[in-house]
């Protein structure tokens, strides 16, 4: 054997660019994001489906819309003005258009358009869901940990019914009194509205604390899992402590179960601030919404379905790229 | 033992090139999308709604932001709790208190209200007379006075508010209108080929005047400009309005430099807030709270009996409500003197005509419906039945304890062989099934601002009159209420015409509301007005 026959046998040929490509789209990291993402639009086309279907379910939107306030024959020109008379296909149609354009219609109230109105009412929701989301992390990894390493103890027993407590409390409840004490009583924070920091102490307190919970028993689990596995008795064998176990490696592999749990309760916390909101007078989205549920401000709604559902998505997207990043088994196409 | 390469802990990953140019690709399939949204928002961002330089503040309550105190008197920044969002401010379209809040203060009609709602007193116009039929009307009209935007406020003026209204919600206050005689700038002539009898009255609560340039630019939904105490400052959408004083006002006040009128829904929210001191002022405060303010010294409270009537409206076409005997049933079957007491904790009038007390005509009429069971179910037998099966639906927003008056209902009617299944429901769906050929319901318990002080609840055939009511007596005596002028006859017909209705029932009359506004003790001159749309903030000041 010649050095040239060990070479071509060793050292496989460099693949040729167009087989490279093919490889590069057909790797399971692609492959991944590529599901994911086609998820991600058939989630979306979905949330534009039902907001479409939303002004249609009760009935004529033009009656639903004037409630009562107008005759027969102005609820008549109405639905010819808005186009409600039209092939329900045609509507749809219309509407698919102008949403991939941005274009929900303009809002009954405001007399601008609808996306105007929520995107103006977002910052503020974010604002709360990114607080709850911050707190509820910082004050879960430090419960959670303290939980698994003093695990059946008094205080990981004490941790736990705590956390079945905060999340069964209604969020309305713990609202008003954290406003009765610090607002009426004490008188150090606000009791309504978005007047800058101070104000959003308690709203984001009144969301972070299910929030604490919820992911304090799923963290608590997962951690407590990885404790028992294999490598962890050989990590144990090498002479680290329990402490330096869990924070180097138990928090890394529990990192993506939180994670993605926590993308969900992001989405589930856009939406479901309506009673914080309320409770607080808060100028969000959810306020947004019962005025526009109230008054039948029906553009208002569909756009607030289509941009939750977007930011939904956008925010699961964002996990899937991070657990790209940091778990090897999806890169290689080895998820179990 | 083997470890399978998966279950060693995950090792710190390197980014290189392939891997990092794969993100990115994904990435730029994404902004796409993300920057059409985007685009969609982009353009005009001025709301077009901020006019001049309001400043929404919820800072230290009573600050001083203008001129030493003496020289105009006027300070002070009142912060209201809206109980809701105001929508539609055009005045010739604005149903909604929310709404009225802003339009009381920031227009006039030609004429006004006494302290205690009882008397018309000039507004705009100084002085007022019909001729004998009630189809001509002459206003002399107050001189010197200016919109805010600066025009003048003469007969023309009026005129166009006039033909503006024709087709609105409120036009029917000029139903009839033949021709309006705007040749003299100081006199308002209006005729109407039918007796308008109570044109002049419903100048008081009804017709604001608006500006020309206002209705010329067709912006009355998006701001207000009129003659009154306070200037539209700025509408923050789902928020706040923010008002300011007019100093140059014709009349008494403001006293006060700025008003804040919050968003705030959530009643308790409201409450709250005054407490905490983030609030000034909330409005319609529920009688067992209103009990608990009384007595704290930090707070003041402001009472009346109001014109809001709580009432039973009746399907009149529907079997088994189109009977007589069983509205007769019903009305003897409730207990409205024990709800007032127990439900209302007094804070109400029993009802024996749909007339508020003190209003124009309003008599007690000899019909009166004791609680008496008995003869709930004598009548009830008379009408050839044997106990009742009824739906009733009650507004979700009647503000004062609405759900609980209604169960004590059920309750009562109960006690006389007269099931009801209760259904809470928002104001659209329940009008809609008020006016619906087959409706769910045949009882609607419905809380009715009474707006003009003159006999509009009479009217029948609106939605929230007496849909489908169609007894020939009583719509005859009504006719004729209707086309008479102010006088002894036109008494003598409401007097009869409030004895046929109570007998008729198109609807029951509960209760008439008291309404109490609560604020911080130091405000002063604020009264709670009887037709139940505040604030009206004219003679309000902070006590220095």
């Amino acid at each position: 054997m010649t050095k040239s026959d060990i070479d071509r046998t060793v050292a496989p040929k460099r693949a040729g660019p167009g087989m490279r490509v093919l490889k590069a789209i057909t790797a399971p990291s692609a492959r991944y994001l590529g599901v994911r993402l086609l998820q991600g639009l058939a989630v979306l086309f979905g949330a534009v489906v039902i907001s479409f279907l939303l002004i249609h379910i009760t009935g004529n939107p033009a009656e639903v819309l004037v409630g009562g306030r107008f005759t027969g024959e102005q609820v008549q020109q109405l639905n010819e003005r808005l186009g409600y008379n039209r092939p329900l296909l045609t509507q749809f149609l219309d509407y698919m258009g102008g949403v991939l354009q941005g274009d929900f219609g303009d809002s009954f109230r405001f007399q601008e358009p609808a996306i105007r109105s929520v995107l103006r009412a977002l910052p503020d929701t974010l604002i709360l869901v990114a607080g709850a989301i911050g707190l509820a992390s910082v004050i879960t990894l430090p419960l959670a940990i303290i939980s698994v390493l003093k695990r059946e103890t008094f205080i990981d027993r004490l941790l736990r019914r705590g956390m079945i407590i905060g999340q069964g409390i209604p969020e309305f409840w713990l609202g008003l009194l954290l406003v009765l004490f610090f607002a009426v009583q004490l008188g150090v924070l606000p009791s309504i509205g978005n007047s800058g920091f101070n104000s959003a102490i308690l709203p984001v307190v009144t969301l972070a604390v299910p929030l604490v919970s919820i992911l304090g028993r799923l963290l608590r689990a997962d951690l407590l899992d990885i404790m028992t596995s294999d490598f962890v008795t050989a990590l144990r064998a090498k002479g680290l402590t329990e402490f330096e176990i869990l924070t180097r490696h138990g928090i890394r592999n529990a990192f993506g179960p939180f994670i993605t749990f926590l993308a969900l309760q992001l989405g589930w916390l856009v939406g479901g601030t309506i009673v914080v909101e309320a409770v607080f007078v808060w100028p969000g989205i959810g306020t947004l919404a019962l005025g526009a549920v109230e008054t039948r401000d029906l553009p208002v709604l569909q756009s607030i379905v289509v941009v939750v559902a977007f930011g939904y998505v956008a925010l699961n997207l964002a996990v899937d790229l991070i657990m790209l990043g940091i778990d090897p088994r999806i890169r290689l196409g080895r998820t179990k | 033992m083997t470890y399978q390469r998966d279950q060693l802990p995950s090792q710190p990953t390197t980014i290189n090139r392939r891997d990092f140019l794969k993100k990115v690709s994904a990435g730029a399939i994404f902004l796409p999308g993300v920057a059409s949204f985007l685009a969609a928002c982009t353009d005009d961002q001025t709301a077009g709604t901020t006019v001049g330089t309001a400043t929404t503040t919820t800072g230290a309550p009573g600050t001083t932001t203008t001129t030493a105190p003496g020289d105009t008197g006027i300070t002070g920044l009142l912060r209201v709790a809206n109980p809701g969002e105001p929508n539609f401010i055009d005045p010739a379209n604005a149903l909604e208190v929310t709404e009225f809040a802003i339009i009381r203060n920031v227009y006039d009609g030609l004429l006004l209200w006494n302290a205690d709602y009882t008397e018309l007193v000039p507004g705009l116009a100084l002085s007022w007379e019909s001729n004998d039929e009630a189809t001509e009307w002459v206003f002399n009209l107050r001189e010197g006075v200016s919109f805010h935007d600066g025009t003048t406020f003469d007969s023309s003026v009026a005129r166009k508010t006039i033909e503006y209204y024709l087709d609105k919600e409120w036009g029917f206050v000029a139903a009839g209108l033949q021709e309006v005689d705007d040749s003299d700038p100081a006199v308002l002539r209006v005729l109407f080929s039918d007796a308008s009898p109570d044109f002049a009255r419903n100048q008081a609560a009804v017709m604001y005047m608006m500006s020309p340039m206002l209705i010329d630019e067709d912006a009355a939904g998006e701001r207000a400009v009129g003659t009154g105490p306070f200037r539209f400052a700025a509408w923050n959408p789902g928020e706040s309005v923010v008002l300011e004083a007019n100093e140059d006002y014709w009349g008494e006040g403001p006293f006060l430099e700025t008003v804040e009128l919050r968003n705030i829904a959530d009643q308790t929210a409201a409450i709250t807030a005054l407490r905490a001191g983030d609030i000034d002022l909330v409005l319609k405060v529920p009688p067992r709270q209103v009990a608990e303010f009384r007595q704290d010294a930090n707070f003041g409270v402001s009472t009346t009996n109001s014109w809001t009537e709580g009432h039973l409206l009746f399907r009149t076409d529907q079997t088994p409500t189109d009977d007589v005997l069983v509205r007769q049933a019903i009305a003897y079957a409730i207990d409205r003197e024990s709800i007032v007491e127990n439900v209302l904790l007094g804070e109400a009038v029993v009802a024996n005509t749909p007339l508020p007390p003190g209003t124009y005509g309003a008599v007690d009429p000899p019909t009166g419906y004791t609680h008496d069971p008995d003869m709930a179910r004598k009548l009830l037998s008379d009408a050839g039945l044997d106990g009742l099966e009824l739906r009733m639906s009650v507004f979700a927003a009647i503000r004062v304890l609405g759900e609980e008056v209604s169960q004590a209902i059920v309750g009562q009617l109960a006690e006389a062989g007269i099931n009801v299944a209760l259904d809470i429901q928002e104001a659209g769906v329940a009008v809609t099934d008020l006016i619906a050929d087959e409706p769910e319901h045949q009882l609607f318990h419905v809380e009715y601002g009474y707006d003009t002080g003159g006999p509009l609840h009479f009217t029948l055939g609106s939605a929230l009159g007496h849909p489908r009511y169609d007894g020939e007596e009583l719509n005859s005596l009504i006719q004729q209420v209707s086309t008479t002028p102010d006088g002894p006859d036109r008494m003598q017909a409401l007097a009869e015409a409030q004895d046929v209705f109570m007998r008729e029932l198109p609807h029951l009359p509960l209760y008439h509301l008291n309404l109490s506004d609560v604020f911080r003790a130091d405000l002063e001159g604020y009264t709670v007005p009887k037709d139940g749309y505040q604030p009206v903030l004219k003679r309000a000041s902070f006590r220095s």
